[in-house]
């Protein structure tokens, strides 16, 4: 492997190796990522830490001269979506009430992932404040999704996703709502962890809506991002969701059997007919392994929107109210009392989706409404009764990651209902905590990624993992590269 | 008739050392916004974490209220917007730390009990400050102190009850030490319910707040409750509304109109888990719950025969009263020792605008006064002149009557002589009192203490005068 070749499609343990090699140093490694941010002018990244960057590199290569290497990441360029705070850098969420707004503290991954080596890069661009499903409603404008420019990358992680596609950093972090890390991954062809609801601590991620709400990785493979999982989870005092569970270590590659349920939504016919070729390709390999593939009636995906939407904007419109104009962040510049000054500073700082979700979810809460939120956390109940009783038959539970592809810009911006929809097949783990991987499973004949998604029962991240890297050995779809 | 109900919202201070949800200090200093960190500013991305300490003096409260206590209580939030509300919603309790529960009373009529209807814990908001050029400011200190949220029913029928649950209530928190209670400082805080009807069904109530000392409370009560009766009275009916307290003014005025019930938005809050309980959290705070102060009046009134009154004050201050009872306890008479400390110390200490903890006299130099009365060495105003003389000095009473040379005078020669130049000297008097005006023998009484500088047994003088200007 050349440095180049080992910098596009090395996984991380083999670049720490390469490092501790002397094929490279961390330097080199930090600028040729940057030196790719900016040729490809994808909008991924809405700022790179560049000198900050290079200085912890270099100080990396200063160990490394020393043999004083440690740290699972140790050496590794990643970003962070703009919604994960870092001390001292700015924290917007995309969006305009938060555009001068320099988090005071830093989030616990972020602390985790520098104990560990890790160098950041800078923070990614997003939908805002991780309401959508294309990274359109960002205030810094478009992320071009690698395969096709014409193309959104998917949301509401879009700029992490495609940067890791596009080889500009080698892992990134995103958070998943609704499914904002696993269809971005889908949609540009790379891998994408929502954890266990608790198993990552949510200290110093902006809530959208807490209950719902996970960080998790975005990264080139299977082995990659349960390297990264390593890392971030775990029990954190400061987040009290957070659960105190065994410490999560690398599972080993022994390739085993499973017993793997189908969801029948692949017989769904809004799925696009490419996405279903592939995964019956797929599964028909993983059946001839000697694995019990079944397809099971799992058709909650009908209910998960609209719970989903009344469960996280319920949420969002309470966790939402912070932004006032009074502590931090936009200020209307003219009003007439408090109020107006309420109302014109978040008129103008939020974006419409943002706005459009605060005032639904400002509707259901009220006492009026009750009814229509607590039968939304029964359907949640249930969803997550059903696959309670789906793990006790099966290892595994197969769902594609999305309906469709990765669409054009402006196709369903103006459709919220459609853009919706995009979140059918990943929420349902956010609304019953499963955790849910998304990974690369082909591609269309127009040539974009497909991905696959695999659901465990909680807490069970390690059968997951195996899984996924089981089926990774069926292919090389995790190791396509864009053109460029 | 008109019958007046009232229930009362008490918000206590939780006396810890850092806030609900995150470790700053809980201290004012006068600089606004020192304690304050990313989490009780509300900052994105932040967490709640609970304060133990907090939860314990809760429960300790909840006790020493009879409560149940929920083993599974709930978090929730309250949402609404003000400069003062970092997050845009309080954390407060959907499922209470407690309910139930009752403080006991004394009224005209006998004991009562106040139901309490729940007892949670909250965090407290910020203060504003405005200036008179028209900016606001905001101080982050408080935001973010633990509260205790104490609800009674409506059982309450008039100020004066108002008052006496009130008392109560600010004595027990103060037993179980879980806050200080000071109304002064904010740390108590009462908002009571008043509705006035005519029949079995209850009137529209009024809230009101700003009501800064029992005082406030008792007044502001008894003019919504005349306020009300007065609005009926004229075929009017009462707007359902909350009422500002105008100390200086002494009346209470409209703040804002409630339309029905306030849209709070309350949801389960879903940064915190449920808060669980077990048993031994309980047992562990039982074993700081004193005598309460219900059990302390009725024990100090049986043991030591003293007044309600008497031992209302007694109640009210547990140092006082353990210094009652150790200066009995050294053997002074109750009826002497309350006496001295409710009148004679509390009086000076009054005066001088000292706290009870500045004095020097011991329980001990009660007992020693006692004693010399006793024995007729002093008779009682010689004893109080001695009291006040030593309450910031703690000398010894002994000593004290040695050195001012105060021992009564019991001999008899001293005082006939006393009593014949008295007679002498008031010739008219004395043919004033020959022919009837008997109220005069005080003065002569008087004028003889005067020669003895006071420290004539009284007995006697009385005897010998009275003898005297009987024989003649």
């Amino acid at each position: 492997m050349n440095n180049k070749e080992l910098l596009l499609n090395a996984t991380i343990e083999e670049i720490i190796t390469a490092l501790k090699g002397g094929e490279i140093s961390v330097e080199e490694m930090v600028r040729f990522f940057i030196e790719r941010i900016k040729k490809n002018n994808l909008n991924t990244f809405v700022e790179i830490y560049e000198d900050e960057a290079i200085e912890r590199a270099r100080e990396a290569d200063r160990k490394l001269a020393t043999g004083n290497v440690h740290g699972t990441l140790f050496g590794i360029p990643f970003a962070l979506k703009d919604n994960i705070a870092v001390k001292g850098h700015k924290l917007t969420c995309a969006s305009r009430m938060l555009l001068d707004y320099t988090a005071t503290y830093d989030s616990t991954v972020y602390k985790r992932i520098e104990s560990e080596g890790g160098i950041l890069i800078g923070r990614t661009n997003m939908d805002e404040f991780a309401m959508g499903s294309s990274t359109e409603t960002s205030f810094y404008g478009n992320t071009l999704n690698p395969w096709d420019r014409s193309r959104v990358p998917g949301g509401s992680s879009g700029g992490s996703a495609a940067a890791v596609a596009a080889r500009e950093v080698v892992f990134a972090l995103g958070s998943d709502t609704g499914g904002s890390i696993r269809q971005p991954a889908a949609l540009c062809g790379v891998t994408g962890l929502k954890p266990t609801y608790g198993r990552v601590s949510r200290y110093g991620l902006v809530a959208f809506a807490s209950s719902l709400d996970q960080i998790g990785p975005i990264c080139r493979s299977a082995e990659d991002a349960e390297r990264v999982f390593t890392v971030i989870n775990g029990f954190d005092e400061r987040d009290t969701t957070s659960k105190e569970v065994e410490k999560y270590n690398l599972t080993d590659n022994t390739t085993r059997q499973f017993k793997v349920a189908v969801s029948n939504d692949l017989n769904d016919t809004h799925l696009n007919p490419d996405i279903k070729l592939n995964l019956l390709n797929l599964l028909n390999d993983i059946k001839a392994d000697g694995n019990i593939v079944e397809e099971i009636d799992f058709d909650f995906s009908k209910y998960s929107v609209p719970v989903y939407q009344i469960l996280s904007c319920s949420e969002a419109s309470s966790n939402l109210a912070r932004y006032d104009g009074i502590r931090y962040g936009y200020r209307a510049e003219k009003y007439d009392s408090l109020f107006d000054m309420y109302k014109k500073t978040r008129g103008e700082g939020f974006g419409e989706e943002v706005k459009r979700r605060i005032l639904f979810g400002t509707y259901i809460l009220m006492a009026k409404n009750s009814a229509l939120y607590a039968s939304s956390f029964k359907v949640a109940r249930l969803i997550r009764n059903k696959l309670k009783e789906t793990f006790t038959k099966y290892d595994i539970l197969i769902t594609p990651t999305t309906f469709n592809t990765a669409f054009k810009f402006g196709e369903k911006i103006d459709d919220p209902i459609q853009m919706h929809h995009s979140d059918a097949l990943t929420s349902v783990c956010n609304l019953s905590g499963n955790p849910g991987l998304s990974i690369p499973a082909g591609f269309s004949r127009d040539g974009l990624p497909v991905g696959l998604q695999i659901i465990t029962k909680r807490f069970d991240e390690k059968t997951m993992f195996r899984f996924a890297k089981y089926v990774q050995t069926k292919s090389d779809w995790h190791r396509a590269l864009p053109e460029e | 008739m008109y019958k007046a109900t009232i229930g009362i919202e008490v918000h206590a201070q939780i006396k810890t050392k850092t806030k609900m949800f995150c470790g700053c200090k809980v201290e004012f200093l006068g600089k606004p916004n020192m304690n304050i960190c990313p989490v009780c500013m509300g900052e994105p991305g932040i967490l709640p974490r609970i304060n133990g300490r907090a939860v314990k003096l809760a429960v300790r409260t909840a006790l020493a209220l009879h409560a149940k206590i929920n083993m599974r209580s709930i978090f929730a939030r309250k949402n609404y917007f003000y400069p003062d509300l970092p997050k845009g919603y309080q954390i407060t309790q959907s499922i209470p730390l407690a309910e139930g529960g009752y403080v006991e009373i004394y009224t005209e009529n006998g004991k009562k009990k106040i139901a309490i209807t729940r007892l949670h814990i909250e965090e407290d908001a910020g203060k504003l400050f405005h200036t008179a050029e028209g900016h606001s400011f905001v101080d982050f200190n408080r935001s973010g102190v633990p509260l205790m949220e104490i609800v009674s029913e409506p059982v309450i029928e008039n100020e004066k009850e108002a008052v006496a649950y009130l008392r109560r209530l600010r004595q027990i928190l103060r037993y179980v030490e879980s806050s200080d209670a000071d109304m002064e400082k904010g740390q108590f805080r009462c908002e009571p319910n008043i509705s006035v009807s005519k029949e079995e069904k209850r009137g529209i109530k009024t809230e009101v707040k700003n009501l800064n000392s029992l005082k406030a409370v008792e007044r502001a009560i008894k003019y919504e409750i005349s306020r009300q009766k007065e609005v009926i009275e004229d075929g009017g009916t009462v707007i359902q509304q909350t009422m500002l307290w105008d100390e200086k003014k002494q009346m209470a005025i409209p703040m804002r109109e409630k339309e029905g019930v306030a849209e709070y938005r309350y949801f389960k809050e879903p940064d915190l888990i449920p808060l669980f309980l077990h048993d031994e959290d309980i047992d562990e705070q039982r074993k700081y719950i004193p005598e309460l102060p219900n059990e302390k009046f009725d024990r100090l009134i049986v043991q030591y025969g003293i007044k309600k009154e008497e031992a209302e004050i007694l109640v009210d201050s547990p140092d006082i009263a353990s210094y009652f009872e150790k200066s009995v306890g050294s053997g002074c008479s109750p009826k002497y020792a309350i006496g001295w400390i409710t009148t004679d110390i509390l009086g000076e200490l009054n005066k001088a605008g000292k706290k009870f903890s500045h004095i020097k006299i011991k329980p001990s130099h009660l007992a020693d006064l006692n004693k010399l009365i006793d024995n007729k060495t002093i008779n009682m105003n010689i004893a109080k002149k001695i009291l006040h003389s030593i309450i910031f000095t703690g000398e010894s009473v002994i000593d004290y009557v040695k050195v001012n040379n105060l021992a009564q005078v019991t001999d008899e020669n001293a005082i006939e002589n006393a009593v014949k130049e008295v007679i002498e000297e008031n010739v008219k008097e004395v043919e004033r009192y020959m022919n009837g005006e008997e109220k005069l023998f005080g003065f002569f009484v008087g004028q003889v203490m005067k020669k003895m500088k006071g420290k004539a047994n009284p007995g006697v003088v009385n005897k010998m005068l009275k003898d005297i200007l009987n024989r003649r």
